[in-house]
């Protein structure tokens, strides 16, 4: 087994540019994705938050060529992958690049895996698909690998059972062992742990850690929980109303988040230290795609916005700050001072556990 | 609101729009039969005995459709027709959704011993051959329309029930039934209050397209001499009323079977704009 | 105090439904609740915190009585409701109402708000024209437009739709609320905003909750006292910052462990516990202590004997062999 030549650490892998996704509903055209920017390098794990209807999981299925065929279409931007535009290839290429280059695991293993097939077989497919040559000797053998690799014990045996058969935390087991199958450049993950219980949760989250380094890929990790991403992510991407609000490495997103819709969600995460007071909230919900506000999407919602026109006439830009961090807020500044944190997080929460 | 916008999305469809126009006259000469027809269905006239349709040879645009052996007016006859395969199509088909979807709701929410005894029943009813239960019944209640519709009717509920009796069994384990219990309801109440309302449209859907076939049956039997009697006037009977005189008047059989192709047609096509727009998961 | 609900011994079992077995063969049965104790009083919350297969679910619903109690009592209010009929739970339903996970399925699609809301005042025999006036009083009361009540469930977003079913649960102004994992299916900043309500109103309206939950985040912030869940039974019981600060039972500590933080800077600085495996399959638990298998402390007596839940301080009760030996030296 030729083991993919490890992608530099720190190396762009994967760059998009404007992506812009478009979709036909009854009531009216929508741009769930707007001209959506970002660079995922070597090694890293790049976290990708939002709430429903920000566009997180719909960038990511237009990336792979997975949109629903009809309705939804991508109107502009390119992807490259190694020298290949994700977005402008032909979808015979973009197929074979699937499950090779760049592989997905989902939210819920029990609909990703074909119920009326044994595991093994599902695995040794998803080797097969990309290493035609091999023998079912070999590929049998390189499913075996695998399943040993994600932590599925007696793997020679579970093989030949059906994936009912299996608890959530082991399909997503053998869901994360397909999609490191061929040691694809990208592994992007679409919320991999929501549909598990917290105390497998912790178990997944691991094993993708110990699989990126195994492998080398680096990983897009879709998710709504901050918590996740405190735990996983290298670098972090909010989301709102389809576009990028905030990217920063994972430390200042969560001690200096220049975003009012980053740390009112910091805000509003229900937390197991600190006194238990009234909860912070965001108040309203987000926004209709058919009827965005004027100027900031984030308007209706932010509590910086209050009588200041600049928020309500003009859509701000993604401005680049210290340190590397990306704020698309007229008033990054002062983000701080409206939302500030109580400091005494870090003893208590060492206190714990 | 919704109706309305309902009613639109059906009549946007071309086939929609076509059978809606069908059911559209197939009333109107249901309701106002008498008063559209140019003459009395039953007037015979021994002079203008299988005269063909007016664009034929010997034709006359005082009898458009022609004339039977009997020299009445076939458009005429149609047009009569037309109120009996109403009242036969919707009456039977009535009938049924009432037996059928009672008993499939009552099946589909108990489940267990009640829905066993249910379902073996539809399974025995659908043994039971058809034409053997009509000529029973016309011999007990004797031949004529209401018997007609009491057989169609009894035939078939098993189609209703089974759709029903399906749909219950999901829709019950929603929260939704569950809050109805919580919120004190007894179990009638919850089936006529949460789960009736979501089985309504499949049920509205194959109703419509039942009734089609219940005109086809009722054309049959009547054609078989076990359905609608003299003096009244069904398609069936009038094609069964043709069938000796198709070599020399075709006409006499094939206009009632084209008023029945139409109007079978006309309603399919409507009942499937209708389930699109109501109801997408069914078929 | 006095106590809303008591619940003593309580079990339900389900018929494991297995494609093998024969008919004539004795049936296995799935001990979804089995052997719980617990008691509410006036204007108090108890959370109940479990992982998929703990049975808080069953035990919520065979509380409310939408299942039949296998074994154990329900005293609501002073009075026995473990064997009551149908017929006889409609008028004690107005005293427990519940509040569901999933907005979307309990809001019936073909109803409008009003008729939802109204639901159980028409039961409990409202008449019109006061249903009319109390309904438009609820939606204000959940912040939402009272003259939204000819609108369908489908013409408002998830939180708004909690807010409905809130509405529905409250219009009988039942004395106790069962709320089924209430915000889990809601994004991250509508949560907070139910969460307050939920509060407010409890305050506001002297009810008592039994909150069921598997986020901990949650529960610390509505609970008085948390009973945590696993196999079936409750492993640990106390009040909220005895069971969240000092934990006893191994389970809870590596439920504890296991919740994520937002602080990455603790990553690698934190203990944690990750527990191997899964939950035990329900219709075919483990002997002895339930946990066992995945204990870390488990020993020879734990495999055969099951432990009891003791208090181990005035207001925290734990069910381990180990636990209740100090000082634990790990």
């Amino acid at each position: 087994m030729a083991i993919r030549q490890q992608q530099e650490r720190g190396a762009p892998v994967l760059e998009v540019r404007d992506l812009t996704v478009e979709i036909r509903t009854k009531r009216g055209t929508i741009t769930p994705v707007d001209r959506l920017s970002f660079t995922l390098r070597g090694g890293e794990v790049l976290g990708l938050v939002g709430e429903s209807g920000s566009g997180k999981s719909v960038s990511m299925m237009a990336l792979m060529g997975l949109l629903p065929a009809g309705a939804a279409r991508v109107t502009s931007g390119t992807a490259f992958l190694g020298g290949t535009d994700l977005l402008s290839v032909s979808p015979k290429r973009l197929n074979s690049m699937r499950g090779g280059v760049v592989s997905m695991v989902f939210q819920d293993p029990m609909s990703a895996l074909n119920p009326v097939m044994r595991v093994g077989d599902q695995v040794m497919e998803a080797v097969r698909v990309h290493h035609r040559g091999l023998g079912r000797k070999g590929l049998r053998a390189r499913a075996v690998e695998l399943l040993e690799l994600v932590g599925i014990t007696d793997a020679g045996e579970r093989m030949n059972a059906y994936p009912h058969e299996f608890s959530g935390g082991m399909r997503q087991r053998v869901m994360i062992a397909m999609a490191a199958a061929n040691e694809p450049a990208v592994i992007i993950a679409d919320e991999p742990t929501t549909a598990l219980d917290v105390t497998v949760q912790a178990q997944i989250l691991e094993l993708l850690q110990d699989m990126k380094e195994r492998i080398g890929s680096a990983i897009i990790l879709i998710t709504h929980d901050l918590g996740v991403i405190a735990e996983i992510a290298d670098r972090v991407m909010v989301m709102y109303a389809g576009g990028k609000v905030e990217e920063a490495a994972v430390q200042p997103i969560f001690d200096a988040p220049r975003h009012p819709y980053t740390a009112s969600l910091l805000a509003s995460m229900p937390k197991l230290s600190g006194a238990v007071t009234t909860m912070r909230t965001i108040p309203g919900a987000p926004p209709d795609l058919l009827a965005l506000p004027q100027g900031c999407r984030f308007n209706p919602r932010c509590p910086l916005a209050d009588g200041r026109t600049e928020c309500h006439t003009r859509a701000p830009e993604l401005v680049h700050l210290d340190g590397g961090q990306q704020s698309a807020c007229h008033f990054p500044a002062e983000v701080e001072k409206a939302f500030s944190r109580s400091s005494d997080q870090i003893e208590e929460g060492g206190e714990r556990a | 609101m919704r109706t309305w916008s309902r009613v639109r999305g059906v009549l946007r469809d071309p086939g929609g729009l076509f059978g809606a126009l069908v059911i559209a006259l197939i009333l109107i000469a249901a309701i106002a039969g008498p008063a559209l027809a140019p003459y009395d269905p039953s007037a015979q006239s021994l002079e203008t005995r299988h005269l063909p349709p007016f664009w034929m040879d010997g034709g006359s645009t005082a009898h458009l459709l022609g004339t039977d052996q009997l020299g009445r007016d076939l458009a005429s006859r149609v047009i009569q027709g037309a109120r009996v395969s109403t009242i036969v199509g919707v009456a039977a088909v009535l009938m049924q959704v009432l037996v059928g979807v009672t008993l499939g709701l009552l099946a589909g929410y108990w489940r267990g011993a009640l829905d066993a005894v249910i379902m073996r029943l539809a399974d025995v009813w659908l043994a039971v051959p058809f034409l053997v239960l009509a000529m029973a019944l016309a011999v007990v209640l004797g031949p004529g329309l209401w018997s007609t519709v009491l057989v169609l009717g009894a035939v078939g509920w098993v189609t209703f029930a089974r759709i029903v009796r399906a749909q219950t069994l999901s829709i019950r384990e929603r929260d939704f039934v569950l809050a109805s219990r919580v919120a004190g309801a007894r179990p009638i109440r919850t089936m006529r209050a949460e789960i009736l309302p979501n089985v309504a449209a499949s049920v509205i859907v194959v109703a419509t397209l039942q009734v089609s076939q219940m005109i086809i049956a009722e054309a049959a039997l009547s054609f078989l001499g076990l359905g609608i009697q003299p003096p009244d006037v069904g398609w069936g009977s009038m094609i069964a009323e043709g069938r000796d005189s198709l070599s020399s008047a075709w006409w006499v059989a094939a206009v009632p079977g084209a008023a029945l192709v139409i109007a079978t047609l006309g309603i399919n096509l409507f009942g499937d704009a209708l389930r699109d727009e109501l109801d997408p998961r069914i078929r | 105090m006095p106590r809303i609900l008591e619940v003593t011994g309580l079990k339900k079992h389900f018929p494991h439904r297995s494609r093998n077995t024969l008919p004539w063969r004795p049936r296995t049965m799935v001990k979804s609740v089995d052997g719980v104790d617990l008691d509410l009083e006036v204007g108090e919350t108890l959370a109940i915190v479990g992982e998929s297969g703990s049975g808080k679910t069953t035990l919520a619903r065979t509380v409310l009585k939408l299942y039949e109690p296998t074994a154990g009592r329900i005293v609501l209010d002073g009075a026995d409701i473990t064997e009551h009929s149908l017929r006889r739970m409609t008028p004690i339903r107005r005293n427990m109402q519940m509040v569901f996970q999933d907005p979307v399925g309990s809001l019936n699609p073909r109803a409008e708000v009003a008729a939802i809301v109204e639901e159980p005042l028409r039961v409990q025999g409202m008449r019109p024209a006061e249903r009319r006036r109390r309904v438009a009083e609820m939606l204000e009361l959940v912040g939402l437009n009272p003259g939204y009540g000819s609108r369908y469930p489908h013409e408002f977003s998830g939180g708004q739709r909690q807010r409905i079913a809130i509405a529905r649960a409250l219009s009988v102004d039942p004395k106790l609320v069962v709320l089924d994992e209430p915000v889990s299916a809601l994004d991250v900043s509508i949560q907070a905003q139910i969460i307050n309500l939920l509060v407010e109103l409890r305050r506001e309206l002297s009810m008592s909750y039994l909150f069921i939950s598997h986020d901990l985040g949650v529960v610390r912030q509505i609970a008085d006292r948390i009973a945590v869940m696993y196999l079936g039974r409750i492993v640990e019981e106390g009040a909220r910052d005895d069971v969240l600060l000092a934990p006893k039972h191994p389970y809870t500590q590596a439920l504890l462990s296991a919740v994520p933080i937002d602080n990455p800077a603790l990553r690698g600085v934190r203990r944690r516990r990750v527990l191997a495996g899964d939950t035990p399959n329900p219709a075919n638990p483990p002997t002895g202590c339930p946990f066992r298998t995945r204990c870390w402390l488990a020993t020879d007596t734990c495999a055969t004997t099951a432990p009891e839940l003791l208090s181990v301080s005035p207001t925290q009760r734990v069910s381990c062999h180990v636990a209740t030996e100090p000082p634990q030296t790990r």
